[in-house]
């Protein structure tokens, strides 16, 4: 058997929408809220599913080339050190074909908590002014990434000036 | 074996004491603060489990239990029913039938109140002791309208969870009917007849609050703010830090170079104000008849400090819109900014320093986007409330203030 989540969410979601809802009470704010945002909720993971992966590998990417910078811009041996374990990890994870989007998603976290130790631990160093500005000049692509990813959820002013997750992931049709 | 390959734990989730009072010595903040902080991440250890949604009839039983303590006289509690609103606490309007606070009127008399529970976790974590506080002192003031304050459960020794007893106050946040279609924007609509009517007293009451002699006020649940020092600003600052590493998911390291950049730069306090915390539209109600303010809501987040952290989050972008003509920018949908904010100087007599205003904003910023990102992402995570998905739904625009940071943070640090 090949296991379609696709199809597990799609069914749940018909379900929702076609029998549950109607029946929610309309007295009801609460149940009425809830079930229009579980339905939404449901709907926007079945949109993401088949991105998580690339996802997962693209924000490693970025933040591999933030840490990357980052070695050249600390001046200390155990900044760099923290920084190098962290890369060798990330590119480990990137170059092994067998990870799942769970594991791809545990590395980069682990690499972001490594940029996060070195920034704190540099916050009070020389490097400081260099390290964040570094920081600052290039998390403007995870943060278009993310915004990306929670642009269905309507809180754009204007969704048009976020580029799709497709295009960004080079995933477009 | 690479840390990625290996079964996640999270300290966040299951912190043990080393976990908490490391926090507590990496970021020092109020004693208040503290104790509500220590005290969520130790009932987080213990409480594995999801929150179980909590019935009317639970609540009756424990508030009246509550306010047995509190009274020496008779007393019943009638009409309990559910108020929706509020992505936070769970709300019970009741009537008390009793014979007033002392006891002394003869006949019972029937009270309209409004019982406000945490769930197990809320999205801010705060103290019932600070808001009660101010909230019981400005009345007695009489110088903004707010709710009666009676009770509080600050611990959860009577109801479920932490809880606070209000009088119900009539009014309304917004006007029931929309006043105009023509305008563009996300924030509060009042349209332009009752905002000309509204804008006068939110800037009068807004100064009157900036403006009350808090040393008078003799506020046990604060540490005290000391003019010329920036000591208390490092503190408010620590206490989101600590909230950030209590909850998050993940590291952003955005939020830890502007956590650093806020403390590189907090300015020196110029004037101990009473601080709000979230005045905007909405956090206030109005007659529809009188359009007088009713009263003022939503005291969770009260501090002492900086008065300008108040107007940044009024002139906030995000509470605001565009006028009728379609090109004018209304601060919480009342006043152009520009002349909100020199009605506020005139009413006040305090100046409004543009430098402190970005400050602010970048302040603002940050914490909106660690209370949605970090606070938010651990209810949901945990179950904690019976609102996670709704929680967890608001946590999506927090990228989006993330972004806003960057863009005011790049201005600053040019």
């Amino acid at each position: 058997m090949i296991p379609d989540i696709e199809v597990q969410l799609q069914v749940a979601i018909k379900s929702l929408k076609d029998n549950v809802a109607p029946a929610v009470d309309k007295e009801n704010s609460l149940a009425q809220e809830q079930m229009h945002l579980s339905l939404a909720t449901i709907e926007i993971a079945l949109k993401h599913l088949p991105l998580v992966h690339a996802y997962a590998r693209k924000d490693i990417r970025e933040n591999l080339a933030t840490a990357d910078n980052l070695v050249a811009v600390c001046s200390r041996e155990e900044d760099k050190a923290i920084l190098r374990a962290g890369i060798t990890a990330a590119q480990n994870a990137l170059g092994n074909s067998e990870l799942g989007f769970v594991q791809l998603q545990a590395a980069a976290r682990e690499l972001r908590e490594k940029i996060g130790i070195v920034i704190i631990e540099c916050s009070s160093t020389a490097d400081a002014p260099a390290v964040e500005k570094l920081v600052l000049d290039m998390c403007g692509s995870t943060l278009a990434m993310a915004r990306a990813w929670t642009k269905p959820h309507g809180f754009e002013p204007n969704p048009a000036d976020v580029v799709d997750l497709e295009i960004q992931l080079g995933m477009a049709g | 074996m690479e840390d990625y390959l290996k079964p996640v734990v999270d300290p966040r989730q299951c912190p043990d004491e080393a976990f908490i009072e490391n926090l507590r010595q990496r970021f020092p903040t109020e004693a208040e603060v503290d104790a509500v902080l220590t005290r969520k991440m130790l009932n987080r250890a213990k409480r594995q489990e999801s929150y179980v949604p909590v019935q009317l009839d639970q609540l009756v039983e424990c508030t009246t239990r509550l306010i047995a303590t509190k009274i020496d006289s008779e007393f019943r509690l009638e009409k309990p029913r559910w108020l929706s609103g509020g992505a936070s606490m769970l709300q019970m309007a009741f009537e008390l039938h009793w014979h007033g606070s002392d006891g002394s009127q003869k006949e019972l008399v029937v009270t309209p109140m409004v019982l406000r529970m945490c769930p197990m976790e809320p999205v801010v974590e705060t103290s019932f002791l600070r808001e009660a506080e101010v909230v019981k002192a400005l009345d007695k003031l009489s110088i903004v309208p707010v709710p009666p304050c009676y009770w509080i459960d600050e611990e959860g020794e009577f109801l479920p969870y932490p809880a606070i007893i209000y009088g119900f106050v009539t009014g309304v946040a917004k006007p029931t009917a929309i006043p105009s279609k023509q305008v563009t924007g996300i924030g509060l609509n009042y349209g332009p007849e009752l905002r000309k009517k509204l804008a006068p007293q939110v800037i009068e009451q807004i100064a009157k609050i900036h403006t009350v002699d808090v040393a008078a006020m003799n506020l046990k649940g604060f540490d005290p703010v000391e003019v010329g020092s920036n000591e208390s600003v490092i503190k408010e600052i620590n206490w989101w830090q600590r909230v950030w590493e209590e909850d998050r998911g993940e590291e952003e390291p955005l939020m830890q170079i502007t956590a650093s950049w806020l403390k590189r730069n907090a300015p020196p306090v110029d004037h101990v104000s009473i601080v709000h915390n979230d005045m905007r539209s909405g956090n206030f109600l109005f007659d529809e008849t009188s359009e007088k303010i009713t009263a003022w809501l939503d005291w969770e987040l009260v501090s002492l400090g900086d008065r300008h952290q108040d107007l940044t989050w009024l002139t906030a972008y995000q509470f605001g819109h565009f006028a009728e003509d379609g090109k004018t920018f209304l601060a919480s949908g009342l006043m152009p900014t520009d002349e909100l904010l020199a009605a506020y100087e005139k009413a006040s007599g305090l100046p409004v320093d543009p430098e402190r205003m970005k400050y602010y904003n970048i302040f603002g910023l940050w914490r909106g986007a660690l209370i949605v990102m970090a606070t938010g992402y651990r209810v949901s995570k945990g179950g904690k409330s019976h609102q996670d998905v709704v929680v967890s739904w608001l946590s999506a625009v927090g990228y989006l203030i993330l972004d806003s940071l960057r863009a005011a943070l790049k201005e600053v640090m040019k």
